[in-house]
């Protein structure tokens, strides 16, 4: 595909959001940042708890962070990040989402075990298993060259 | 240590100089610390035990308008230092992971960040020096782009002749869908790395059903690297969430030099993987949840076909008392790819202190040097000082595996936050 085909793309699909923009959809916009859960309380990290299940402005059900919500978040978060800022830094996400770190999210965070972080426990000898079985998922963290720097000591 | 490149020192004074005549009525200064310092043994080539004991500092600061629209600024970084023996061959070692100047339109229509900072953006997922932009140019379309320096490339040959450009264009209906469509190019040493195509939806159907995914297109290989896509069924205290993905090795995994090897050679062999399951989650009271995972692998030229489940229940007591166990199989084709896996743990809060215990036990089905099950427990124990803004956390790990015999290793650590 050329550079101009994928420009024609781009284009034609911002034209089409500012036809459909025309029928003079309300506008909204996120706040800078959620107030800190522990200010609000004992509540747990389920956003309908207290937003409820409305679907506008946000569809915050979508975020509920669910036993596995470490595992499928990125469907959510590819689509805004913003969302996902109102609440986490970004030091947050460089546990795991980082160019180059020594310490495993569940070793920097190792009383943290209600977060189900990936890696915990023996995962060198898992990894042997999952890593052929799944090499995908190891790739989305360890894909570029200085996150591969984790595993190239043993496999080059 | 990695910190500043040349150029990037210019920005960062430029964003000293760009806050510093800023009038805002609510400027405001948050620190963070966590310092952790490990203890563990290791034998070394020779047989010789070392006793290691790194120490590690991650360090966070924020400064400006961090609640309210504005000019802001954010760094976070992290260093080691060894107190005993070498540890990783390097006695220090240390990365800025970003540092950054954000500005927020006052109607929050716009925002731009300059510096070193990280994209989550469609496609991207990576490390920048350079700027981003992000605005809302109508009520409902939404236009982010980005420009820069790839910190992941940087050293294989230098910076010169690096780049990374990304734009992604999203419509959205809210209660309706978002439709995403997104670029990224990356060059390396002057030549393409890398160049994406993708397209991000979620869509609301009746009875609040949703519909999320998104698919990759690699367009130096002309080749679609990923779909995945997934239904969200909520039944009552019932939601199940089937899932679908493809991936193709050879348009997925990167075959430049810069990337591990194993994905060197799995790009070579272009398998098709297709994966089906569905994740399922029941909440009978607002205090248990119970979750499962099925995963179904089939590919089309290496390995027989795979399945992984995954089963957990959690008992809380308010938002951070919990009690919880996990139980899962990996069954590959043959006995090397299986096993099974165990956990439990608890975290329990006695304000202002805290207890924490978690064991695991996996199972293999094929001995891995000469070790068919690996175990692992973890006590820790905490409390929080100075109003919440102090953490002071202690645990203790042991380990007996196919790598290491009765492994002792313990962490202390301290984090503290200061908020202005």
């Amino acid at each position: 595909m050329t550079h101009g085909t994928i420009l024609r793309i781009l284009c034609g699909m911002a034209a089409f959001g500012l036809l459909a923009s025309c029928a003079g959809e309300k506008r909204y916009r996120l706040p800078v940042k959620h107030p800190q859960i522990y200010e609000l309380g004992e509540r747990r990290e389920f956003c309908t708890k207290c937003h409820g299940y409305k679907k506008e402005p946000v569809d915050f059900e979508r975020y509920n962070h669910t036993p596995l919500f470490t595992d499928s978040h990125r469907l959510v978060a590819y689509q805004d990040q913003r969302i996902c800022a109102l609440c986490h830094e970004q030091s947050f996400c460089n546990d795991c989402h980082v160019s180059r770190t020594e310490l495993k999210p569940s070793i920097k965070n190792e009383t943290e075990n209600y977060r189900r972080m990936q890696h915990r426990g023996d995962y060198l000898s898992r990894h042997r298993i999952d890593g052929r079985l799944d090499p995908t998922s190891c790739y989305r963290c360890h894909g570029n060259p200085r996150s591969s720097q984790t595993c190239q000591p043993c496999h080059g | 240590m990695t910190f500043y490149r040349g150029r990037a020192i210019q920005l960062w004074v430029l964003a000293i100089l760009l806050l510093w005549p800023y009038r805002a009525p609510a400027l405001e200064l948050g620190l963070s610390s966590d310092t952790i310092v490990r203890q563990l043994e290791r034998d070394d080539r020779d047989g010789r035990s070392r006793s290691l004991l790194p120490a590690y500092e991650f360090m966070r600061f924020d400064y400006g308008n961090l609640r309210t629209p504005g000019l802001s600024f954010h760094a976070y970084g992290w260093g080691r230092v060894n107190l005993r023996d070498d540890y990783a061959n390097n006695t220090t070692a240390g990365e800025l992971l970003y540092a950054y100047l954000e500005y927020l339109d006052p109607n929050r229509d716009w925002q731009l960040r300059l510096g070193r900072q990280y994209i989550f953006e469609g496609v991207t997922r990576e490390s920048l020096d350079g700027a981003y932009v992000k605005t809302d140019i109508v009520p409902t379309v939404t236009l982010s782009a980005y420009a820069g320096f790839p910190v992941n490339l940087e050293d294989t040959g230098g910076v010169r002749g690096d780049s990374m450009v990304g734009v992604r264009v999203a419509h959205s209906l809210p209660g309706r869908y978002d439709v995403g469509l997104s670029y990224k190019r990356t060059a390396n040493n002057g030549s393409v790395d890398e160049q994406l195509l993708g397209t991000d939806v979620s869509l609301l159907l009746p009875w609040n059903v949703s519909v999320f995914g998104h698919s990759t297109l690699n367009l130096i290989t002309a080749g679609w690297g990923e779909h995945s896509y997934e239904v969200r069924i909520p039944i009552s205290s019932f939601e199940i969430r089937p899932f679908f993905q493809k991936y193709r090795y050879a348009d997925f995994l990167s075959r430049n030099p810069g990337s591990a090897n194993p994905f060197r050679v799995l790009s070579r062999f272009g398998d098709r993987v297709t994966v089906a399951g569905s994740e399922a989650f029941w909440y009978p009271a607002e205090n248990i949840e119970f979750g499962g995972r099925y995963k179904h692998y089939e590919y089309d030229s290496r390995y027989g076909k795979a399945d992984m489940y995954t089963a957990l229940a959690t008992v809380r007591r308010k938002i951070f008392s919990e009690v919880g166990v996990e139980f899962g199989r990996v069954e590959g084709d043959i006995p090397e790819n299986r096993y099974y896996l165990g956990r439990a743990y608890v975290y329990w809060d006695i304000a202002p202190f805290f207890v924490t215990g978690d064991v695991m036990y996996v199972d293999y089905d094929e001995d891995i040097y000469r070790k068919g099950s690996a175990f692992f427990a973890s006590a820790g124990a905490g409390g929080r000082f100075l109003e919440k803004a102090l953490n002071v956390k202690l645990a203790l790990d042991y380990s007996n595996d196919p790598y290491f015999d009765k492994d002792y290793r313990g962490i202390i650590s301290a984090s503290y936050s200061f908020a202005k």
